[in-house]
This record gives structure tokens, C-alpha cells and sequence, in this order.
């Protein structure tokens, strides 16, 4: 069972320890965030090829970044700040859609519902380049359109128009990939 | 690399921080020295208004209007370093800033149909929209140093901010050396303090990138 509260004290804790030099809490700490970015990189994005590096991107960023956690606020919102932050650059540098093979779970006959698709990542490799970016920032990462558009450097209505699209398309994708099974 | 390889280098290479995620102090030295550095600058390149110190002790809506002025700027200050913090919340930070700066800007709205009784038009300065922008600079730089040791993830927020709180202490100053017409203040004083927000804002995301992204934790920066 998943102990949020616990988590955010321990790893707070863990981290007002690291500002004092203690480097085997410090050590515990980033084994467990380790493991929290993994999962959460896997659950966003399916089994891509990037999430090691994601995870170590991010480790890295966290530790550059460890001077800026007041250990008097909430831990988990500094971290998935850092950690989206971190996702998307990686992604804008390095993500070229290659991905590690992995069972597909639909039933033969049952047409897959495309924001489920969208959330394992499945349908994110065919989509084109402006599209897939929209839905990672927006219906993946977390973004608001308004955070979305800034980070593209569109206005929010042009951001609100591409996310439709790129839904439809994946939706168009999604139905040609159900005839094909 | 192996990840915990990465983490026993990351273990290895801790240091202790001190005074965590706090920016009050750093924020309150930047704009001190801005201050400071604005205070010079404005004396150096021209004389105060005359009679204006006389109305800053005759008026207290004078007072008021100064004060707020500083509320706003200190706002502006803390503001542009938290947002340079990850996981700050935006709402709280936004609203932070923009309820002073607003506050402050609607008094010399205010004052466009209800003129108050220490509008001059003596003093008035040559090209002070410039002066304004160009005696921000220094206040400007110093701020997006600090900003960047910490770990701006939205430096064009954060450079809007710091470009606004380091236009607006010589915009404020300019009160005191320059004519003090409402229109004249809303043009030359304050609009140069949201080109220098916007020029924040566009350089943002150069300066602010964080150093150097080692991929060896031994060559990161120590805080």
C-alpha cells in the first residue's frame, strides 16, 4: 500500500539531512526517488528506451538543485517540478521514438480507448513531431494550455487547436491500428 | 552509466547548504544594493526636483504613494526569486506581485482626473525613460545572478520579474528627481519598467539556463 504522507515526511526528512552533509540518508533518498521518477516516467510514457536516462537526468537535477528545497514545505510538489522539468528537455533533446517492446493488452475485437492509448504512450511515436509535443505537455506531462503554449512558444488558442488535432489524429491512427489486428 | 554508480557519486559529492530555499535574505541584499546603486545614479546624474522632498514631508498620500512604491518593488524582488525555486505555487506568486504593482500604477491612473497638489513640472530630466532603463541595468544583472543559483525552471517569468523590480526602483526614484506629471510618469517613468520586464523576459531563457549540465556530479557546482 502506498504511504503518501509517509513518503513526503521521510523524504523530507531525508533531504533536511542531506543539507546537513549526511550522505547515507542522502544516498537512501535518491535510491527511493530513483525508483518514484521510474515509475512515474513508465506510467506516463510506457516503455520507452529514454527512461533510465530520464531518471538519471533527473537525479542529477535534483541534486543541483537540493539547495532550493525548504524542507518547512511539501516535498513532492519540488520534486515532480524538477522531474517534468527535466522529462520534457529530454524529450525535446533526445526523444526519437524508439521504444522498448511490450505486450499489447487490447482485446482482439475491442476498439481502444485513445486516451488510454495517449496515457501508455502508444500512440505517441506516429504522431506528427507539433502534435506529439502538444499532447506530452498537456495530456501527459500535466501542463495547462496556457503552460503548454508558453513552453512552444504559441499562443494558447493555436495550443488549444493542435491539442484537438492531435487527438483526432491519434484517435484516426488508433482505429487504423484496430483494423489491423 | 550505472544509476547507483551515479547516486554513490551524487552521495559522495554532498555538501551541507545552508539556509535551504530561502530567498528573503539574498533578495533583500540584491535590492538593497539596487537601491543603493539608484539612489547614486539619480543624485550623480541630476538634482531632485526642488521642493520635492518638501512634499514628500507635506503630503501623506505622497508618503502612501512612495511606500507603495517599495512594497511593490520588494514584491517584484522576492517574486522573481521564488519563481526560480521549483514547485513554487504560480497563483500565490503572481498575485504576490501584481496586487502592489497594480495598486501602485492605479494611483498615477488615479491621479490623471484628480491631479494631486504636488504636481510640477520643474525638474524635469533629459530623456529620463532612458535614464530609467539604463540605471536599472546593474540592479537588473545582480538579480538574474541570483536567480540563477538558484533553479529557474520558467526563466522568462523569472527574468520578467527581475527586469521589473530592477526598472521599477529608478521608475520609483524618478518621483522624487524627475517632473512629477501623472502623464508624464505613466509614460516615462513606469512604461520603460515594463521594457525592461519584457527584455527580461526575452533574455530569460539564455541567462538563466543553469550551468554547465556536467554529467560528472564532481564537476557541479557546490552550494
Amino acid at each position: 500500500m502506498i504511504d503518501i504522507d509517509g513518503d513526503e515526511r521521510r523524504w523530507s526528512q531525508y533531504m533536511a539531512a542531506a543539507h546537513r552533509g549526511d550522505s547515507r540518508l542522502y544516498e537512501r533518498l535518491l535510491c527511493e526517488l530513483g525508483d518514484v521518477i521510474e515509475a512515474y516516467v513508465r506510467s506516463r510514457f510506457g516503455a520507452l528506451a529514454f527512461t533510465e536516462d530520464c531518471v538519471q537526468e533527473c537525479l542529477m537535477a535534483i541534486h543541483r538543485a537540493r539547495h532550493t528545497y525548504d524542507p518547512a514545505r511539501p516535498f513532492r510538489p519540488w520534486l515532480f517540478a524538477v522531474v517534468r522539468n527535466k522529462t520534457v528537455d529530454l524529450l525535446r533533446r533526445s526523444y526519437s521514438g524508439e521504444r522498448v517492446p511490450q505486450e499489447r493488452s487490447t482485446t482482439a475485437g475491442t476498439a481502444p480507448d485513445p486516451r488510454a492509448e495517449i496515457e501508455a504512450g502508444e500512440v505517441l511515436a506516429e504522431l506528427k513531431p507539433e502534435f506529439r509535443n502538444a499532447l506530452m505537455l498537456t495530456k501527459i506531462i500535466g501542463y495547462s494550455i496556457n503552460e503548454a503554449a508558453e513552453r512552444s512558444g504559441i499562443s494558447e488558442t493555436a495550443m488549444k487547436s493542435r491539442v484537438r488535432r492531435a487527438i483526432r489524429a491519434a484517435e484516426s491512427l488508433l482505429r487504423e491500428d484496430g483494423g489491423n489486428e | 552509466m550505472k544509476r547507483q554508480d551515479l547516486i554513490d557519486d551524487l552521495a559522495n559529492d554532498l555538501r551541507p547548504v545552508r539556509r535551504p530555499g530561502k530567498v528573503g535574505r539574498a533578495a533583500l541584499l540584491c535590492l538593497l544594493v539596487a537601491t543603493l546603486w539608484s539612489v547614486v545614479i539619480v543624485l550623480a546624474t541630476g538634482p531632485l526636483r526642488p521642493g520635492a522632498l518638501r512634499d514628500l514631508v507635506a503630503h501623506p498620500l505622497f508618503v502612501a504613494e512612495m511606500g507603495l512604491a517599495v512594497l511593490a518593488i520588494a514584491a517584484l524582488g522576492v517574486a522573481a526569486l521564488r519563481s526560480a525555486i521549483p514547485g513554487e505555487p504560480r497563483i500565490a506568486l503572481n498575485l504576490m506581485w501584481s496586487l502592489p504593482v497594480t495598486a501602485w500604477v492605479a494611483f498615477y491612473v488615479v491621479e490623471l482626473a484628480y491631479p494631486p497638489a504636488w504636481v510640477s513640472n520643474l525638474g524635469g530630466r533629459y530623456e529620463c525613460h532612458w535614464q530609467v532603463a539604463l540605471f536599472s541595468l546593474p540592479a537588473f544583472g545582480l538579480l538574474l545572478w541570483t536567480a540563477r543559483r538558484l533553479f529557474p525552471l520558467r526563466p522568462r517569468s523569472t527574468g520578467f520579474l527581475a527586469g521589473a523590480a530592477a526598472a521599477a526602483i529608478p521608475g520609483a526614484l524618478m518621483q522624487l528627481g524627475c517632473m512629477y506629471v501623472p502623464e508624464h510618469i505613466l509614460v516615462h517613468h513606469i512604461a520603460p519598467v515594463g521594457l525592461v520586464a519584457v527584455l527580461g523576459a526575452l533574455i530569460g531563457p539564455y541567462v538563466l539556463r543553469p550551468p554547465a549540465e556536467a554529467r560528472r556530479p564532481r564537476d557541479t557546482a557546490v552550494h
